[in-house]
């Protein structure tokens, strides 16, 4: 159990890293107008992001309905925790639109500012925890 | 007398129907009662804080009470949640940790600006 929870602990910096490298790309991406592409993007930020903070108290989410359950847990560490499920849910719904193409030109905006304020948000509770 | 909750008019109501949809397994329905209720809540905002929503959508309703409230994002995500909800009911991609932790989020919401 101890050598899973160390094995764990040791992944959340490598999935942190992801989150930033991919909220990074992300934002050069909006710059140049790729909004489908960067949206892509910061949904799999958001993602890492959740990987990074549960794995430090030794959770492992994997499927992204579980996902769900691990950021259950992060929120309580939260002032705001309804800034983090309503980014997580803009960020899922920015990944469904990739396929669907569903959502309107202000929704879409709108949800890249919310999965990025998320990300920002869940990396700085990452930094603040490890 | 109709019954509010098989034709709900108001947030409130809609939530309820929406509890009671999901109650008997139907969460599409539900899911729809639900973004129903917040369009219901945010066109009750508009009016209490005078701002026409024919002239500005619920997006720009939302960024101008977190700019007059001082609260970042909160009603903006209220919305964007809502949206969600909306969007669960026609691809239902929701799994069932996620659509609980929605539901709470927007039965929290609704009842505390409706």
């Amino acid at each position: 159990m101890q050598d899973r929870d160390d094995r764990l602990r040791q992944r959340a910096p490598i999935h942190a890293a992801a989150a930033g490298n991919y909220l990074a790309d992300a934002q050069h991406l909006l710059q140049r107008n790729r909004l489908e592409s960067a949206a892509s993007l910061l949904y799999e930020a958001a993602k890492s992001s959740i990987n990074a903070v549960a794995n430090l108290h030794g959770e492992n989410p994997g499927h992204t309905d579980n996902k769900a359950r691990a950021l259950r847990a992060i929120m309580v560490q939260h002032p705001t925790p309804e800034l983090l499920q309503d980014g997580w849910e803009a960020a899922r719904k920015l990944h469904i639109h990739c396929d669907q193409h569903h959502l309107g030109e202000e929704e879409f905006r709108d949800g890249l500012q919310l999965s990025i304020n998320f990300v920002r948000r869940t990396l700085t509770l990452f930094q603040g925890t490890n | 007398m109709t019954n509010p909750v098989s034709d709900p008019k108001t947030a409130l109501e809609y939530l309820a129907a929406g509890e009671e949809a999901f109650a008997v397994g139907k969460r599409s329905d539900g899911c729809l009662m639900f973004w129903k209720a917040v369009e219901s809540t945010f066109q009750g905002l508009a009016d209490k804080h005078d701002l026409d929503p024919n002239r500005h959508s619920m997006s720009d309703i939302a960024r101008a009470l977190d700019v007059k409230e001082g609260i970042e994002y909160h009603y903006l995500g209220g919305l964007s949640t809502g949206q969600c909800m909306k969007h669960n009911s026609e691809f239902d991609y929701m799994g069932p940790n996620e659509l609980e932790m929605v539901i709470s989020g927007v039965r929290n919401f609704v009842l505390k600006h409706a």
